[in-house]
C-alpha cells in the first residue's frame, strides 16, 4: 500500500512540475559568441552503430568537461568519434576538433549505470573528460568552482546545452533557476524549477561567485520533461581533484 | 557528412528518475552523544615514552587493558549505544595512528581476536590510496587502521590478521581490507590473493548482495595482473546489477593493467565476451601498438574470422581515442595522466605498415578511415 500512495505522489508531483517547470529556450547568435558562453560546444559521438549528441565546456585550453552517459555505455563501451563543435549557432560554429583522449569519473561502484536508469546514485558520478590535440579556443577555458553550497541558495543558475528533443540540437539554449537546487543523493542535485533537455547532458550549470564572475558549479546529466526536475552533478572535492589531474 | 550523420543519430537519453525511492542510509549518530574520555584517545606518557624496540614484544599475557584497548571499547560502547560521532571514530582512529605501532597493533588485534563489533552508521567509503573514509563496522575500521600501521611499521601483523580473516567467509567488507592489507604488507601473496579473489567471485550469498566492500575487492583483480581471473569475472557479471557493472570496470582496468596477458587469454579462448563484442574491442583497445607483442595480440583479433568488421571497427576507431575509467580503488594505480599522443604516432606507423603489405585485405577502408583519423 505504501508503495502505491507513494507511486501516487510521485505521479502528482512530477505532472505539477511539468506544469510549473521552465523550459530551455534559444539563445540568440551573439549570446554563443560572447565569454564564457563560447566556450560551451556541442558534442557529437559514436556509440556502436548509432549516433549521438551531447554538450560539453572547454574547462582547460585542450580538455572538456561533460557528463561521463556521452562517453561510455554499459553495452557498447566507450563513445568513439567523438566530436566537438564549440560555439555552435545553427550551421555556424568555431570549429570542429576530433577528441585524442578520454577519461571517465567511475569506479567499481560509480556510473552512469549504477542500479537502474532511474536510480539516483546512477547520476552522482556522471562526468568525464574528453581531451584534444590542439588548445580549442585559443587557450581560453571556463572558470569553474567546485563548491556545493553555491547551489543551495535561491540564487539562479543558468544551464545550457544543445537540447535535440524540442529543438533541432545546433541551437544552443539556456535555462535559469528560480529556487535553489536540493542535494538527492551524494552529488546529484535536482532543481524542481527547470526541466533539460535532451542533447543538453553535460552542459554547464553557472553560478555567480561573490565578484560576480560566471562559474561553472555543476554538469547537467538528468532532467527530462516528464522528471521531477533538472538534475545535475554538481562539482565537487572529488570532481576538482578528477579535473586538476585529467584535464589540459 | 558528420554533420548529417549526427542529425539523423537522434539523442543521448536523459532519465526520468525516481529518487523519492533512493537508498535509505542509516541514521547519524546523535550529535549530543557523550564522548569519549580524550585521556583514552590520547597517547599516554607511558606508551609515547615507550621503546620502539620493546614496545615491538609481544603484549603481557595478563588480562590488565592497555590505554588504547580501552579507547577502543570505549568506541564499541558509544556504537552500542548509538551515541558515538564521526569525530568519536576519526578520534580513536587518529590515537591508534599516532601512538607506538606495536602499542596500536597489539590493542587491535586483541579487539578483533575478542569478536565483538558494532554498526558505526557509516558507508563502505574509499578515499586516496585506498583508505578508507568510511567504515560501516569498528572491525573494518580497526582493519583499515591496521593496515595502515602495518605498513608503514612493516609489521607481519596485518598480513596474519588477514590470513585469519580470509580463512572464513563472515564479512565481505572485511575480506576487502584483509586483501589489501595482504597486498600491502606482503608482496609474496599475489598468488595467495588471485586464489582468495576468484573464491569470493564464486561465493553465492556475495554474489547475490555484493556490499560495497565486494565491489571495491574486485580491484584485487587488477592489483593481480592475472588475467585467469577472466572466466571469475565473466561468471560472476551474470548476477547482474552493481556487480555487472564492477566487473565490466575490473575487466578494463586489468586490461590496461597487464594488456598482453588480458589480450593473450581473449585470443586464446575466443567465445569469451562474444556477448559484448564492444567491450572486448575496448579492451583490446588498451593495447600499446608500439609494443611488438601486443601489436601481434591486435594482428591475431584483426586476422579472426570469428570477429565481425563491426567490432574491429569499433577497435581502430577506440585505438584512435585511448579511454579509461578513473576513481579511488583499494589497490590499483589509477592511468596516468596522459594526451594519448604517442600511442596515436604508434598507431600512424602501424596501420602505415599494414597497409603498405595488404596486411588485412577486408579492412582497408576502415583503416584508411583510421589514418584519417589521426590526421591533423
Amino acid at each position: 500500500m505504501l508503495s502505491r500512495l507513494l507511486i501516487a505522489a510521485l505521479a502528482l508531483s512530477s505532472s505539477a512540475l511539468a506544469q510549473t517547470a521552465l523550459a530551455p529556450q534559444p539563445t540568440p547568435p551573439e549570446f554563443v559568441q560572447a565569454m564564457p558562453f563560447s566556450l560551451i560546444g556541442k558534442l557529437v559521438f559514436s556509440q556502436g552503430d548509432d549516433w549521438f549528441q551531447g554538450t560539453g565546456t572547454v574547462i582547460r585550453p585542450a580538455g572538456v568537461l561533460t557528463a561521463a552517459h556521452n562517453l561510455w555505455d554499459a553495452n557498447r563501451g566507450f563513445s568513439t568519434d567523438v566530436f566537438f563543435q564549440r560555439a555552435l549557432a545553427g550551421e555556424a560554429s568555431e570549429g570542429t576538433a576530433r577528441a585524442s583522449r578520454v577519461y571517465v569519473f567511475g569506479g567499481y561502484r560509480d556510473s552512469a549505470r549504477r542500479g537502474t536508469s532511474s536510480d539516483p546514485r546512477a547520476f552522482a558520478q556522471d562526468l568525464g573528460i574528453v581531451l584534444f590535440p590542439q588548445p580549442l579556443a585559443a587557450g581560453a577555458a571556463a572558470g569553474w568552482w567546485a563548491n556545493p553550497s553555491l547551489l543551495l541558495t535561491a540564487a539562479p543558475t543558468l544551464a545550457l546545452g544543445y537540447g535535440a528533443a524540442t529543438h533541432d540540437g545546433t541551437r544552443l539554449l539556456s535555462v535559469a533557476t528560480q529556487e535553489a537546487f536540493g542535494a538527492v543523493t551524494g552529488s546529484f542535485f535536482v532543481n524542481g524549477s527547470v526541466f533539460y533537455e535532451s542533447g543538453m547532458s553535460g552542459g554547464p550549470l553557472f553560478a555567480r561567485s561573490a565578484g560576480g564572475e560566471l562559474l561553472i558549479a555543476g554538469i547537467i546529466v538528468a532532467g527530462a520533461e516528464d522528471g521531477p526536475g533538472g538534475g545535475i552533478r554538481v562539482l565537487d572535492a572529488a570532481a576538482a581533484q578528477f579535473i586538476r589531474n585529467y584535464a589540459r | 557528412m558528420l554533420t548529417a550523420a549526427a542529425l539523423l543519430a537522434g539523442t543521448v537519453l536523459l532519465f526520468v528518475y525516481g529518487y523519492l525511492s533512493s537508498p535509505n542510509p542509516k541514521p547519524p549518530a546523535s550529535p549530543s552523544a557523550a564522548r569519549p574520555d580524550a585521556s583514552l584517545l590520547t597517547r599516554s606518557p607511558e606508551l609515547s615514552s615507550a621503546d620502539p624496540a620493546s614496545a615491538a614484544s609481544a603484549p603481557p599475557a595478563t588480562t590488565a587493558q592497555s590505554p588504547l584497548e580501552a579507547a577502543i571499547d570505549r568506541v564499541l560502547a558509544l556504537l552500542e549505544r548509538r551515541a558515538a560521532t564521526p569525530a568519536d571514530l576519526a578520534d580513536l582512529k587518529a590515537a591508534l595512528l599516532a601512538a607506538d605501532p606495536a602499542q596500536s597493533l597489539a590493542a587491535i588485534r586483541a579487539f578483533l581476536r575478542s569478536g565483538r563489533d558494532a554498526l558505526t552508521g557509516q558507508g563502505f567509503a574509499l578515499g586516496a590510496g585506498g583508505l578508507l573514509t568510511g567504515s560501516p563496522t569498528l572491525r573494518v575500521l580497526l582493519l583499515d587502521t591496521l593496515g595502515q600501521i602495518a605498513r608503514g611499521a612493516r609489521s607481519p601483523a596485518a598480513a596474519e590478521v588477514a590470513r585469519e580473516i580470509l580463512a572464513e567467509k563472515t564479512s565481505a567488507d572485511e575480506w576487502a581490507l584483509a586483501l589489501r592489507n595482504l597486498a600491502w604488507t606482503d608482496p609474496q601473496a599475489r598468488p595467495f590473493l588471485r586464489d582468495k579473489v576468484r573464491e569470493m567471485l564464486r561465493t553465492e550469498p556475495w554474489l547475490s548482495a555484493p556490499s560495497a566492500g565486494m565491489l571495491e575487492a574486485l580491484d584485487v583483480v587488477v592489483f593481480t595482473r592475472d588475467a585467469t581471473l577472466i572466466p571469475d569475472l565473466d561468471a560472476a557479471r551474470t548476477a547482474g546489477g552493481e556487480l555487472a557493472h564492477a566487473t565490466d570496470i575490473a575487466l578494463d582496468r586489468l586490461a590496461e593493467t597487464a594488456p598482453l596477458d588480458v589480450l593473450t587469454w581473449l585470443n586464446t579462448h575466443p567465445r569469451t565476451l562474444d556477448d559484448r563484442p564492444f567491450l572486448r574491442a575496448d579492451y583490446f583497445a588498451k593495447a600499446d601498438i608500439a609494443q611488438g607483442a601486443q601489436r601481434a595480440q591486435i594482428e591475431i583479433y584483426l586476422g579472426r574470422p570469428d570477429i565481425t568488421a563491426a567490432e574491429k571497427s569499433k577497435l581502430l576507431n577506440a585505438l584512435t581515442t585511448p579511454a579509461s575509467f578513473v576513481s579511488e580503488t583499494l589497490l590499483s594505480t589509477p592511468a596516468a595522466p596522459d594526451d594519448g599522443t604517442a600511442r596515436r604516432a604508434a598507431l600512424e606507423r602501424v596501420t602505415a605498415d599494414w597497409l603498405k603489405t595488404d596486411r588485412f585485405p577486408l579492412l582497408r577502408e576502415s583503416l584508411f578511415e583510421t589514418r584519417q583519423r589521426l590526421a591533423p
